[in-house]
């Protein structure tokens, strides 16, 4: 009776998971390269780019995947200026041109060459049109980043939003080295990315096989007694 | 010295199988969380985080008012990592993410390595919680001694595993107090630990920095005292031992003040029972006065200096606009639809729902990672399910029950006590600022092991079989939601 019991709920434990977690873990998503400046989360600071300023990104943490920028502008309601792009770093320089007649948009995307392995850069915006923008930026503690905003060389009292993004959607699955490396960092060295993956594929066996087991162990014991 | 560890390892030897297995489930899921959650992104986990270091490095607790001394509410290493990492920004904004490339790492080394020594020890405050009492953040400058500060990410990964053994202690006070209630069935064991086990939200608080979890495992451990103490009787061991969980809770929490009701209740009902009085136990319950009454004295005296007043206000009972109505008002409609007559409820829209279905059973990060909806539909039309089959069953077992009244007395002024005092707390607060329930699951958690109970309680009714196929599903169930949540909290902050 207990090995049946145990077994129907192995079986169901199994099917469950397969139906909720393979659909989850197979979807492709945005794969996020860093945000180190997220969107405001009450009030949008802006940050006022002229014709002719420029607004420098510094301590932007950029790699492989940084492929795709997206920062948010305030054009007000007219159509925006063209932009000038330079992403910089130790050995790494990288331009791209944003053309003009873009509109409002708290998600204006461009494409980056990114460099060929992580560095900490900058990443300048310059307003090479004739129409005054802002950039969305950003004064709450909350949400304000670690990069400092710079415009025309003075350092500004909030930051600038903006995400780095990866070109290609990819799933969770697909990317699970990846994922359990980002959260290596914060574990001491001993905890690799290896190790760790190793933990995941435990976790997924043991916990299990753990409470199962001990079920049906208990259960023995309770008969042999 | 060679006899001793021969001692422990035969004590070790004698612990039963499924408690040994249940013990690897929970340290592995704990060493789980302390992964997929980066540093100081619990519920209060910086400040927590922030008392803890300022304690260790001063030897005393941080202010809750502006001390016009250090660098702030947290130390200038925490503060400098936390903002290196994007880890303020994180925190509880779903859409951000930490900076998580090695060469973030690598240069915050060489940034924290620059910086002197006092940048530890400058986090005076204004700290939040410096109302608590030190306890749990005494026993969290173990690991923080012992590891160092050189390497802050480091001292909060084995600060949170050691705080995550008071965890492990839960599960086994719950096999503990479940073998008081049911004797040694085994099942009904591994049903009620394994439950507490592998319910997420414990899981998960067993894995951060919060004085909650401390809570946690004093309560359990009192649930197993209380029930050796009315079941077996009184000798000077148990009343002690009785006394000593309650003046740990008292020190540990404003929240652990409410035991010492129920820890009343549990001596009085003893003596009620049996009245088998002699020098060695009026001895005893003499001590046990005295070592709740100075854990009283001490936490209200300390709690007085960092606050301003008992546990920074919370220890307050008189309140303006306080009536008994309002209160019971609010509290019905805590729990169920506005009755004809009623005013409306004070405070947000917020109840049953919030507190004992989505924050009880899995709330992660700072509350903003959680299951589908639906997870907490199934969950609350479970919960709703299992009280109505738990009414039923006591019902059913009238007659063993009534035998038991005692127990079942001293059970439900645990759950009263603690429920009155959050509700009181909440009402009380919500008179001054009504935006702010006050309340969430983790406060509840204290009543796991009265949870679980009742759960081995439903399927102790059952016939065997029933009730094995029962606690197949219940730890089915766990096992899926405690992965889930895993894997949601990692892909939350790392994808």
């Amino acid at each position: 009776m207990r090995r049946r019991s145990v077994l129907i709920a192995i079986g169901a434990f199994v099917a469950l998971a397969a139906i909720f977690w393979l659909p989850w873990a197979t979807k492709k998503r945005p794969v996020v390269a860093s945000i180190p400046v997220p969107p405001a989360q009450f009030t949008v600071t802006p940050a006022p780019l002229k014709p002719g300023q420029t607004a420098c990104m510094t301590q932007v943490t950029l790699d492989p995947l940084s492929q795709v920028a997206e920062i948010g502008v305030n054009t007000g309601k007219r159509p925006g200026p063209p932009l000038d792009v330079v992403a910089t770093g130790t050995g790494y320089r990288a331009t791209t041109h944003v053309p003009g007649g873009y509109t409002d948009t708290p998600a204006l995307r461009f494409f980056l060459t990114p460099p060929k392995h992580a560095l900490l850069g900058r990443i300048c915006i310059r307003n090479v049109g004739h129409a005054a923008i802002s950039l969305n930026g950003t004064s709450e503690f909350r949400t304000t980043g670690r990069p400092s905003l710079v415009i025309d060389k003075v350092v500004q009292p909030f930051d600038a939003q903006l995400k780095l993004y990866a070109r290609k959607d990819q799933s969770y699955l697909s990317r699970a080295g990846a994922i359990v490396g980002h959260a290596a960092i914060f574990t001491p060295a001993a905890l690799s990315k290896m190790v760790l993956l190793l933990l995941a594929l435990l976790a997924l066996a043991g916990i299990p096989a753990g409470v199962f087991g001990a079920l049906w162990l208990a259960a023995r014991a309770d008969d042999e007694a | 010295m060679r006899s001793a560890a021969a001692r422990v390892r035969r004590r070790l030897g004698g612990v039963p199988l499924p408690l040994r297995l249940l013990l690897a489930v929970a340290a592995l899921e704990l060493v789980c969380w302390v992964v997929v959650e980066p540093p100081w992104q619990a519920p209060d986990e910086p400040a927590h985080f922030a008392y803890a270091q300022h304690y260790a490095e001063i030897g005393d607790g941080p202010v809750r008012e502006f001390p016009k001394i250090g660098a702030g509410s947290e130390s200038t290493q925490q503060g400098s990592a936390e903002v290196w990492f994007n880890l303020r920004t994180t925190l509880g904004q779903a859409q951000a993410k930490p900076l998580w490339n090695e060469v973030d790492l690598e240069s915050w080394r060489k940034a924290e390595k620059a910086l002197p020594q006092s940048a530890r020890a400058d986090g005076y405050g204004p700290n939040a919680i410096a109302q608590n009492p030190p306890l749990y953040y005494i026993y969290e400058t173990l690991p923080y001694k012992l590891v160092g500060a050189e390497h802050i990410l480091t001292t909060v990964f084995w600060m949170r595993l050691w705080s995550g053994l008071l965890f492990l202690l839960t599960v086994t006070f719950t096999w503990l107090a479940a073998g008081e209630l049911f004797g040694r069935r085994r099942w009904l064991q591994t049903l009620a630990a394994g439950s507490v086990c592998l319910l997420p939200q414990v899981a998960y608080m067993g894995s951060v920095i919060n004085p909650d979890t401390a809570l946690i495992t004093i309560w359990t451990a009192f649930t197993w005292v209380a029930l050796r103490l009315v079941r077996r009787g009184p000798s000077w061991d148990r009343i002690l031992a009785l006394a000593l969980v309650v003046a740990l809770s008292v020190v540990t929490h404003g929240r652990g003040l409410s035991l010492v009701a129920p820890g009343a209740v549990a001596l009085a009902v003893t003596f009620l029972r049996r009245r088998q009085v002699d020098w060695k136990i009026g001895a005893a319950v003499a001590g046990a006065v005295v070592i709740v009454g100075l854990a009283l004295v001490w936490a209200f005296h300390i709690t007085t200096t960092t606050g301003g007043s008992a546990y920074g206000g919370e220890a307050r009972f008189v309140a303006g606009g306080f009536t008994p109505k309002g209160f019971l008002n609010y509290v019905w409609q805590f729990y169920f639809p506005r009755l004809p007559g009623m005013n409306v409820k004070i405070g947000p829209a917020y109840g049953f729902d919030q507190v004992f279905v989505y924050s009880f059973f899995g709330l992660f990060g700072s509350l903003e990672v959680a299951f589908p909806a639906w997870v907490y539909d199934w969950l609350h039309a479970a919960e709703l399910i299992g009280l109505v089959a738990l009414l039923v069953c006591l019902w059913v077992r009238r007659r063993a029950v009534l035998r038991s009244w005692d127990v079942l007395l001293v059970m439900l002024a645990t759950v009263v006590s603690l429920l009155f005092v959050l509700h009181f707390v909440a009402y009380r607060d919500m008179l001054g600022q009504p935006g702010d329930p006050v309340l969430v699951g983790r406060y509840v958690l204290p009543l796991i092991s009265l949870w679980a109970l009742a759960i081995a309680t439903i399927a102790s009714t059952l016939p065997r079989r029933f009730g094995l196929g029962l606690a197949a599903v219940v730890l089915a169930a766990g096992a899926l939601l405690q992965l889930t949540g895993l894997g949601l909290t990692l892909t939350r902050f790392y994808a």
